[in-house]
């Protein structure tokens, strides 16, 4: 819809008023009653920030808290109309900001990113089930697996410890997240760097279980490919049974 | 060459990283910490796990009579005072529940980045809770039902 450039101009001015609380005259407001607004919409972000957080939000001291949040409002340009994603820029903001240096806060990208995956993931759109499925798991098959799923890599295990016993943890760990088909939950769970591996190379749908394995042995050094396979079936049917691991594709 | 093979095969993965690394190349063969993972729950298990078990040292070291204040409930009362949820009333207690919903629930209520002022209509939140894809995406919130 096209807006009239005086209309266009005073919702801007007021837009930046609500930021920054900079004085300003918009046509027929009242002053006294700008300040309100102003107010609402800030509670409404800081609402919408402390729910998608909620552990960072515990764990980070209020004052830092608060400053990185008001200083998100009044200097970041919103650009996505999808308020929900609002918090994602959020994340994006204090990483380009480097508040997790600045504050001492190590974790701090890794946690704000992990809370984060789970609204991306629970509102991601549907993606269609693989349609021509056995239930077994075959070593000579390309493996189905939940499409609703992301994996992401963190330097610290935000998703196990509470924030700053992670601190002195820094590594490598990896997290599965994908969206129960049923409930729309999402489940997590925390791999080891061949698991994660092995997950991505089974979503992509290039290679056969077997041809995995074979890469897996010559990347990790492994020499026993009995022992390789009985631990990843073990593995692959306990994600099975929790709805992430659908069968084998059929060719 | 060997390592040329290696590239090729973690070329673009989220693991490649961590494997170009030195001492994950160095790792133990069938090291068990290979073959760990763990299976953390729901969103809201995972989070009810973390901010469960904040207690603060600092509860066993007070002195008799004096009441403890943890940061994270002084810091919901200073969340929470004066300005409610979308800036709107909801002043003083009643934030334990609102702190339990947000820990267990964020997913089915909050997620549409638009607070809750006002009513509790159950009705609704049954409704929110089951059918995220009417309430939850259009990213409109809910004031003022009652």
């Amino acid at each position: 819809m096209l807006l009239k450039t005086e209309t266009y101009n005073q919702q801007n001015k007021f837009v930046e008023y609500c930021r920054n609380g900079k004085e300003i005259s918009i046509l027929g407001a009242v002053p006294e009653r700008l300040p309100h607004y102003r107010r609402l919409v800030f509670n409404g972000f800081k609402d919408a920030l402390e729910t998608t957080f909620p552990i960072a939000f515990q764990y980070i001291d209020s004052k830092i808290w608060d400053e990185m949040v008001y200083t998100f409002f009044s200097s970041h340009k919103c650009s996505d109309p999808q308020v929900w994603r609002m918090p994602n820029e959020f994340v994006d903001f204090c990483e380009a900001e480097n508040y997790g240096e600045k504050f001492t806060l190590p974790f701090l990208n890794d946690l704000l990113r992990f809370e984060w995956m789970e609204v991306e993931v629970y509102m991601m759109e549907d993606i269609e089930y693989p349609a021509n499925i056995s239930t077994t798991i075959l070593l000579q098959s390309k493996i189905a697996v939940n499409p609703e799923h992301k994996i992401i890599k963190l330097e610290y295990p935000v998703h196990m410890e509470k924030p700053f016993d992670a601190v002195d943890k820094k590594g490598n760990y990896f997290l599965l997240l994908f969206r129960e088909k049923e409930t729309g939950r999402v489940q997590f769970s925390n791999l080891s760097i061949l698991f994660a591996f092995l997950i991505e190379n089974i979503s992509a749908e290039e290679k056969t279980l077997e041809e995995i394995l074979n890469d897996i042995l010559y990347l990790f050094g492994i020499n026993d490919l009995k022992m390789l396979q009985t631990k990843v079936f073990k593995f692959l049917d306990e994600l099975k049974a929790r709805g992430f691991v659908l069968g084998s594709l059929k060719i | 060459m060997k390592n040329e093979k290696k590239v090729n095969l973690i070329k673009g993965t989220l693991v490649a990283g961590a494997l170009l690394s030195v001492s994950a190349l160095s790792a133990m063969p069938n090291s068990s910490s290979l073959f760990e993972y763990n299976a953390l729950g729901s969103g809201a298990e995972v989070r009810t796990e973390i901010l469960h078990t904040a207690a603060s040292p600092f509860n066993l070291e007070a002195k008799c009579g004096e009441k403890t204040t943890t940061k994270a409930e002084s810091k919901k009362a200073e969340a929470k005072c004066g300005e409610g949820k979308c800036g709107e009333g909801k002043c003083g207690g009643k934030d334990e529940k609102a702190k339990t919903k947000k820990a267990e629930s964020k997913s089915k209520e909050m997620k549409c980045g638009e607070g809750k002022c006002g009513g509790k209509d159950k009705k609704a939140e049954a409704k929110k809770a089951e059918s995220k894809s009417k309430e939850m995406k259009c990213g409109e919130g809910k004031c003022g039902v009652e």
